[in-house]
């Protein structure tokens, strides 16, 4: 009786003595973690992968890519505003759909607005500063011809320590020239968090 | 030798009132040590203030050591340390939500100090209220709203309205109309202007903004309806920018304690609790004294209201905290009491457990002590342009006021 309990004891003290050290675990950067249910990189890859399927797959890439016989459409990525209630950075999000895009290779990627400020400067100092061999020529940019601009949203069912999350991803790819939407798309994520009631 | 005997529990009971005297003599010497934080804050001397909260050890004080390092990186106006620190204090106090099994355990004990520091809920909102302040002073609108909207989801997990804390739907409004969100500001409006009771409570900053909104839009049926509710009135002007002013002032008072030591008839015995408290209620800080000058104009004074008062929220806090304080101090008297009958019969062991009941009975009086105990607001409607802005010992500061919604934060608590 006595030693059984002594074994309890120290199994406890075990326990407690395991929660106390801190423990690294190499994990696959694929692999789907959740920890506290805010959006996280699963949710970010899971939307852009969906994107970047649903973008090809609908008429207007059909019908746009014949209209510009010869070559591919250009694509520049937009502003994706963030309107849930978690601080989401968008620019990972972004790069995540703009890595689905060209590596589909269905369309043709520019550098996004902030980029090209950066290297339409470096142009202007190689225009003065660099050789002739090796100066790139201005105004010789590939104009994209259209757009992806969207938003993330999300709304919050909460009772008590029990509440639902949705997000929902709204991207529009706009014809630069003629204002024309050719593709709205929406992906959705919906979570189901239970926070503890009690802890050791 | 009997006689002895006889004598023995008259002596240990004077010897159990002289360890009571010492122990509050030394408690007493113990709370109060020569020159705290507090003193160097009253004093504006922050970088000492600072250097005297990370010296001292957090153990179960992190989440309380990293919100009293927010307000003193806030009041250096270092926005993006400060909110690094609130983050850090928002994870802590989520972790911390959940009861513990040890910490109730050792609260039943020992004494409530010794479990994690996880904050009221006055004290959680008000990492959301500061952070979205600190963005707002980083002109970062968007994220003021989103910290903003959390602290309306932790409202929902708490299962409370919004009645308990208005100010936060009158802030998520101001901050919507900033971002240039109509309709969002006017349903955070809304709620507000339900959330506070009656008109006289509702702040002046509400009936103008709301009003001004729905005048500027052309709600004109919602506008008669809103007028009539709110008792106010005012008149459109479309060509003015607003300019918002969040002052804080004053220190928070700091919590402090009484001990009720009493003749408990069901135990038999004379059991001893320490239970926090706040002095008496004497108000606020007043107003700051605030002037604002357009070029080649007389200045104007700004008037501001008490929109946030810290000082009644905190104590309201820790009132609706006292039944269950209460009862957790008779829980440990009662498990006190146990352990000093068991030990009844070895003078020794009963004097040893005595002298630890009675120098671990200490009530638990942390609390986020740096906050400011107000948050004056005020709203001006001006024509945009530069102003020179007076305020208390600081230079006159230029400020530049565009179309739109303005914020302006000065932190700076004396």
């Amino acid at each position: 009786m006595n030693i059984s309990l002594r074994y309890g004891q120290l199994a406890v003290i075990c326990l407690m003595l395991t929660a106390c050290v801190t423990s690294v675990n190499r994990v696959d950067p694929d692999s789907d973690i959740d920890i506290s249910g805010k959006w996280n990189d699963v949710d970010s890859r899971k939307v852009s992968e969906g994107i970047a399927q649903e973008l090809f797959t609908q008429p207007w890439y059909a019908r746009y890519t014949a209209g510009i016989k010869g070559r591919l459409p250009v694509l520049i990525i937009g502003l994706i505003r963030n309107n849930s209630n978690e601080h989401i950075n968008t620019e990972t999000f972004t790069k995540d759909i703009e890595i689905a895009i060209i590596n589909s290779g269905n369309l043709d990627v520019v550098a996004s607005s902030n980029q090209q400020a950066l290297l339409r400067q470096e142009r202007s100092g190689q225009d003065q500063y660099a050789s002739e061999a090796t100066r790139k020529i201005l105004r010789n940019e590939l104009g994209a011809d259209v757009i992806l601009l969207g938003s993330i949203n999300s709304v919050e069912d909460v009772e008590g320590r029990r509440s639902v999350r949705y997000y929902q991803i709204d991207l529009e790819l706009i014809d630069i020239e003629s204002n024309r939407k050719l593709w709205i798309g929406q992906q959705e994520i919906k979570k189901f968090v239970q926070k503890p009631r009690v802890r050791l | 030798m009997i006689k002895a005997q006889k004598h023995l529990p008259k002596s240990l009971a004077l010897l159990k009132w002289g360890l009571v005297l010492l122990t509050c003599l030394l408690v007493g010497c113990a709370s109060t040590p020569k020159k705290g934080y507090k003193n160097y804050l009253y004093e504006g001397n922050i970088p000492e203030a600072e250097n005297i909260l990370n010296g001292i050890n957090a153990n179960n004080d992190k989440l309380l050591r990293e919100v009293q390092l927010a307000s003193i990186a806030q009041l250096k106006s270092d926005f993006k340390s400060s909110n690094n620190h609130l983050e850090t204090g928002k994870k802590l106090a989520e972790e911390l939500a959940a009861i513990s099994v040890t910490e109730t355990l050792a609260a039943i004990s020992i004494n409530q100090r010794v479990s994690k520091f996880s904050g009221n809920r006055f004290e959680r909102i008000m990492i959301y209220f500061n952070k979205a302040l600190n963005y707002i002073a980083s002109n970062d609108a968007a994220a003021a709203r989103i910290e903003i909207s959390q602290a309306e989801i932790l409202m929902q997990e708490w299962r409370i309205g919004v009645e308990r804390f208005p100010f936060i739907p009158l802030f998520l409004a101001l901050i919507y109309e900033k971002i240039g969100d109509i309709e969002n500001s006017l349903v955070a409006y809304r709620r507000a202007a339900a959330a506070y009771k009656s008109s006289e409570s509702t702040p002046d900053i509400l009936k103008k903004g709301y009003l001004q909104l729905l005048a500027k839009y052309g709600r004109q049926s919602e506008l008669a309806r809103a007028s009539l509710q709110l008792k106010a009135k005012v008149a459109a002007s479309p060509n003015k920018a607003s300019l918002i002013i969040v002052v804080p002032r004053g220190f928070m008072t700091p919590m402090d304690s009484f001990t009720v030591y009493n003749f408990h008839p069901e135990i038999n015995k004379n059991f001893l609790i320490a239970l926090p408290l706040y002095s008496e209620y004497s108000g606020v800080r007043a107003a700051p004294l605030l002037s604002l000058k357009q070029q080649a104009k007389d200045s104007a004074n700004v008037i501001f209201e008490n929109m946030v008062n810290v000082e009644l929220g905190m104590r309201a806090a820790l009132k609706r905290q006292m039944p269950a304080i209460t009862t957790l101090a008779l829980a440990r008297a009662v498990v006190k009491s146990q352990l000093q009958q068991q030990t009844a019969e070895n003078s020794a062991a009963s004097f040893l457990v005595f002298v630890f009941n009675t120098v671990t009975e200490v009530a638990d009086t942390r609390s986020w002590d740096t906050l400011p105990q107000a948050f004056y607001f005020s709203r001006l409607e001006l024509d945009p342009g530069s102003y020179s802005l007076n305020y208390a010992d600081r230079e006159p500061m230029n400020v530049s006021i565009k179309k739109g919604v303005n914020f302006l934060f000065l932190p700076n608590y004396r």
